[in-house]
């Protein structure tokens, strides 16, 4: 199925599936520049790897496999680079939601600050978890058993109890 | 904390997520032939140079590799036994590293960042871990050099200069090339005398790799345990 044959689809594709790219960005970029360049990189691989989309596969799925895998790669190279690339006119800009400050916001931003401490791939587990995806379909994505899906979900979500109550205390 | 707090903690960042908002993307996307446009111009300059490298490379490879066989194989003579074992023990092993570099071009082609996670991470540390195979299996060759201009009538004649020199050197270049060819490896790339080997650059990008393959392998492995 091709799904970069013309530009209007491609951007009704994205538009519709944007929640994925802005959770991405946010999870593995502290800084507005980086998520920037970041989302920029993700479009660009997935308008690259538009042949390679397979039609038995939901278009979320697709997605998130390309988006991710960018955004591992990217992470680790921009870990080691340490330097940020100049915007160009065209880019695409995230903006911060509105800062509150209640419980609820407090907890919010524990939990980002939690996930931003973890590995790639856990982050990713957790991405998908938390984007109320199947076991099966976080399987297909990141490529392990759905059993065992389960059982990192799981964890995960111990790992992130024990450090809010270690906050608490 | 409870798993219902945890959930409605969950659900409040996916919607404060939801309230960023993505600007400019229908512009960027209408630019989207030109950017890449340009990605393929920057690609194009480097690989462009890569690419004329390694075929450079695998050519002379080639060449050199088979030509080297071809000298062993017409100097089959007592006389120029050594000679012949060393010419044809490098001919072989640079064939080898030829092979193993082909490969390596033929994975990078194949690479598809629509894999899932875990196997397009691994491919990439793969790639990443056999440019290190091919050094390896070229350090192979390092004994042979020191051996291919000695003949069976130099040791008889003069054994002294051959066992005080020249075994030792061989024996001492046999030794750290054996250790090089066990120990040059994506595991060992955090290590001193690695980063000396292959220079800061290389070493970084090497040390960074094995990290994810160290958390690819945990990330499997503490699954599996429960």
């Amino acid at each position: 199925m091709e799904i970069t044959g013309d530009k209007a689809t491609f951007l009704a594709l994205i538009e519709q599936n944007k929640g994925i790219i802005i959770k991405i960005c946010n999870s593995y970029c502290k800084n507005k520049n980086d998520r920037e360049d970041l989302a920029q990189e993700m479009i660009y691989q997935l308008w690259r790897s538009g042949q390679s989309f397979n039609a038995d596969y939901k278009f979320s799925t697709w997605m998130y496999r390309v988006a991710l895998n960018v955004a591992i790669s990217f992470y680790r190279q921009h870990k080691q680079l340490n330097n940020n690339v100049a915007l160009s006119e065209w880019h695409i800009e995230i903006e911060d939601g509105p800062e509150e400050h209640t419980d609820k916001e407090n907890n919010i931003h524990l939990l980002q600050q939690f996930i931003s401490e973890m590995k790639e791939l856990d982050k990713a587990v957790l991405l998908l978890w938390s984007d109320s995806k199947s076991y099966r379909e976080i399987s297909e994505i990141i490529g392990i058993s759905e059993t065992n899906v389960a059982t990192k979900i799981s964890r995960l979500k111990d790992k992130l109890k024990q450090k809010f109550n270690q906050h608490q205390q | 904390m409870q798993d219902s707090e945890l959930n409605d903690i969950m659900k409040g960042y996916n919607q404060k997520l939801d309230e960023a908002r993505l600007l400019n993307l229908q512009s960027w996307v209408l630019n989207l032939q030109h950017y890449t446009y340009q990605q393929k111009q920057k690609a194009n300059a480097k690989l462009g140079k890569l690419t004329l490298q390694k075929k450079v490379l695998v050519f002379l490879g080639i060449i050199y590799g088979f030509a080297l066989l071809f000298l062993a194989a017409n100097t089959i003579t007592w006389q120029k036994i050594f000679f012949c074992i060393c010419t044809a023990a490098i001919g072989i092993i640079t064939l080898y590293a030829v092979v193993v570099y082909i490969k390596q071009l033929y994975w990078i082609q194949q690479f598809n960042s629509a894999d899932s996670i875990v196997e397009a991470q691994e491919k990439l540390v793969m790639l990443k871990d056999s440019t290190l195979s091919v050094t390896r299996i070229l350090f192979l060759q390092t004994p042979f050099y020191c051996l291919f201009f000695v003949s069976p009538a130099m040791i008889v004649d003069s054994p002294a200069p051959f066992i005080l020199v020249t075994l030792p050197i061989t024996l001492l270049f046999t030794f750290v090339t054996i250790w090089l060819y066990r120990n040059i490896d994506i595991k060992n790339a955090h290590k001193k005398w690695f980063r000396i080997l292959f220079g800061t650059s290389e070493w970084t990008q090497l040390v960074q790799s094995k990290q994810l393959l160290d958390d690819i392998e945990e990330f499997k492995k503490e699954i599996v345990m429960k």
